[in-house]
């Protein structure tokens, strides 16, 4: 349904307020994915990886500077008119805080009927829906003259998916949609977006800095790193069968194994100055020469996963050596 | 393990502590017992709302206007908390008990360099002249393990990455000889990495140092890996204590168990199989209509009828091991 083909976001800007020199920020650089109708592809990496930003150049939100964007077939930053609006009706964003992405002064009633009202001009039927939409999302009627700060951060964004189904979407891009939320909370909404994609086959692309949580929701997952996919595959083979070195030590960090941050060297280096050759090797413990010079591409992995790593046999082969 | 006969560095016996909105009261906690020992890391668990953060500014005598400590005792080093002056707490946060804060931007001073804030506080608590506060912020610094201590002490915090700030903050927190961390939050703004980094630098440093930390954080996963002991918090309860060893593997209370089964993991997608993750039906309450007896009753899938009458008494379950439910009777 959605192919992402060497996409690129890079931004310019000054280097300092009074500065007039520009430095470049590769934001994104060079990202290719698929997902399939009813899937959902998950998107983990840590902040300031660049996960964020394909979201919002996938939701049409944010155009690229390179690349394109395929939705069913049709490149998404080429459509105009009545093309444009079908595809922003099909494929809806919903963001980290609840809280700031609903309108304050609106209650749930007014937030849902905007939608529905730009779908259809039916001012009557449209209370009914707006009931059906919240019962969907495990609402009853008592909310629908709530405010946004009269209800808890799970109830806000229940009402921010409900919005989100109002458009009849196909594609929902999901940007840390639970990270504020309290693990039982955070239990209830993604029971809710999965039951929703079984009953109602929506697809989703779940970006997430929380591995656990990526892991259980995706079907496949894109590790980024520094703007870049370094290793993509089947979500539960990727996070129980890491090949690249970062993934390794991602996976070991979530899990708070103690060895891992003697793995991983120094600081997350800023996206004005990325390193030459394999981004990561500055970090990476078993970089060599050919890593400080050369770019490793995307190459395939024993089980059927993609790495873009100079050494993931080597590495495998000496693990399976010392295991 | 100390002695049992020396009295542990802080030890809360009997809270309780309300809050006046309006024309409500909310009892944030009622009769709270718990207790650190010297050197270990305790961590506070709960859900927001829940009064993890209460507790911390209740030790440190920062609660607000609209708060009354109704009863208890809180003693710190032996000597009773809720006694003393606003000039002998002055003396005492940030010196003795200092924390640590989810966001080091908030708390450190934008307009000063790391060197001028950190050499201040040491100037103005211990009275050093300037080079020697200086000496003692640079040897700060290399205990929490920072590189290139000349430019991190000659920069602003705006110019310095999320894990070195909080470095920083520990750094503070150490340079005035804590007996007691609070750390509230302290790694829920940073990476997975850097997160791991600081709770082991934490770890590390509270042996060789000699102090201890009350990690307060939603997060069950960190506390497993990193604390010494556990207390599980609902609704200004502590519901469950022991050894995180222990209640992570063999939580007694219902909620402790809720929660882990909540938590999505890795292990839990098995391929096409997945099975939905546990929930907690309803919401929390909120301190202004806690459920009789037992607080979590009306949430909890093994209530029984005394649950919502009589509240349940903390009873041992095991050495060191604590809960305070009615299935234990």
């Amino acid at each position: 349904m959605l192919s992402v083909n060497n996409l690129s976001v890079h931004y310019s800007r000054r280097r300092g307020f009074l500065s007039r020199a520009r430095e470049h920020i590769r934001a994104v650089d060079g990202i290719s994915f698929e997902i399939e109708s009813s899937k959902t592809f998950g998107l983990v990496g840590e902040s300031g990886a660049g996960k964020s930003t394909v979201g919002m150049c996938v939701a049409g939100l944010t155009r690229p500077t390179g690349g394109q964007i395929l939705f069913d077939g049709a490149d998404v930053w080429k459509l105009k008119g009545q093309a444009r609006m079908r595809f922003h009706q099909q494929v809806q964003m919903i963001f980290q805080n609840p809280i700031s992405s609903l309108d304050p002064r609106w209650t749930v009633k007014q937030i849902i009927s905007e939608p529905l009202l730009r779908l259809s001009k039916d001012n009557e039927r449209s209370e009914g829906k707006i009931i059906d939409l919240l019962g969907l999302v495990g609402l009853n009627e008592s909310f629908l003259s709530r405010y946004p700060h009269q209800m808890s951060g799970g109830q806000n964004q229940r009402v921010a998916i409900a919005r989100a189904l109002a458009m009849e979407p196909r594609l929902l891009v999901l940007d840390e949609a639970t990270s504020g939320l309290d693990v039982s909370v955070q239990a209830q909404i993604v029971n809710l977006l999965l039951k929703l994609q079984k009953e109602l086959g929506f697809t989703y692309l779940f970006i997430s800095h929380d591995l656990g949580l990526v892991s259980y929701v995706s079907d496949y997952v894109g590790v980024m790193y520094l703007g870049q996919i370094i290793e993509n595959g089947d979500s539960s083979l990727t996070f129980t069968a890491p090949r690249h070195p970062y993934t390794q030590v991602l996976l070991a960090s979530s899990k708070f194994e103690m060895d891992a941050s003697k793995s991983l060297r120094g600081e997350p280096p800023s996206l004005t100055n990325v390193p030459q050759g394999c981004r990561f090797h500055p970090r990476c413990r078993f970089a060599t020469e050919i890593c400080r010079e050369k770019e490793p591409q995307l190459e395939s992995a024993d089980l059927g996963q993609k790495v873009a790593c100079h050494h993931w046999s080597e590495i495998l082969n000496d693990a399976k050596l010392t295991a | 393990m100390t002695a049992t006969e020396q009295p542990p560095l802080l030890d809360v016996d009997n809270l309780s502590l309300a809050y006046k909105v309006g024309e409500g009261i909310g009892y944030v906690f009622r009769n709270l017992r718990m207790h650190i020992e010297l050197g270990e890391m305790v961590g506070l668990v709960g859900e927001s709302g829940c009064g993890k953060s209460s507790l911390a500014y209740s030790i440190i005598r920062l609660l607000p206007r609209n708060s009354r400590i109704l009863d208890g005792r809180i003693s710190f080093e032996g000597e009773s908390l809720l006694d003393k002056s606003e000039a002998e707490m002055r003396k005492i946060r940030g010196s003795k008990i200092s924390m640590v804060f989810q966001d080091p931007m908030t708390s450190l001073n934008p307009v000063f360099t790391v060197e001028q804030q950190m050499a201040k506080v040491i100037e103005v608590h211990e009275g050093l002249t300037k080079p020697d506060a200086r000496k003692k912020v640079a040897r700060m610094l290399r205990l929490v393990e920072l590189a290139d201590i000349e430019r991190v002490m000659k920069s602003y915090p705006h110019e310095l990455s999320g894990g070195m700030q909080q470095r920083i903050m520990i750094a503070m927190a150490l340079s005035l000889s804590a007996k007691l961390i609070i750390a509230d939050e302290p790694t829920s703004a940073v990476d997975a990495t850097i997160q791991l980094q600081i709770l082991q630098l934490l770890m590390e440093l509270k042996k060789e140092v000699g102090f201890s930390v009350l990690l307060i954080t939603h997060n069950l996963g960190v506390v497993a890996k990193t604390c010494d002991r556990v207390a599980v918090m609902y609704a200004g309860d502590i519901v469950e204590e022991g050894s995180a060893s222990t209640v992570m593997s063999n939580p007694n209370h219902p909620y402790t168990k809720a929660l882990l089964q909540s938590i999505p993991t890795i292990a839990k997608r098995q391929g096409e199989n997945r099975p939905p993750l546990a929930t907690i039906e309803g919401t929390a309450p909120n301190i202004f209509n806690i459920p009789q007896g037992c607080p979590f009753h009306p949430r909890c899938a093994y209530r029984l009828d005394i649950c919502s009458s009589i509240p349940p008494q903390r009873a041992q379950i095991d050495l060191g091991h604590f809960s305070s439910c009615h299935l234990n009777d």
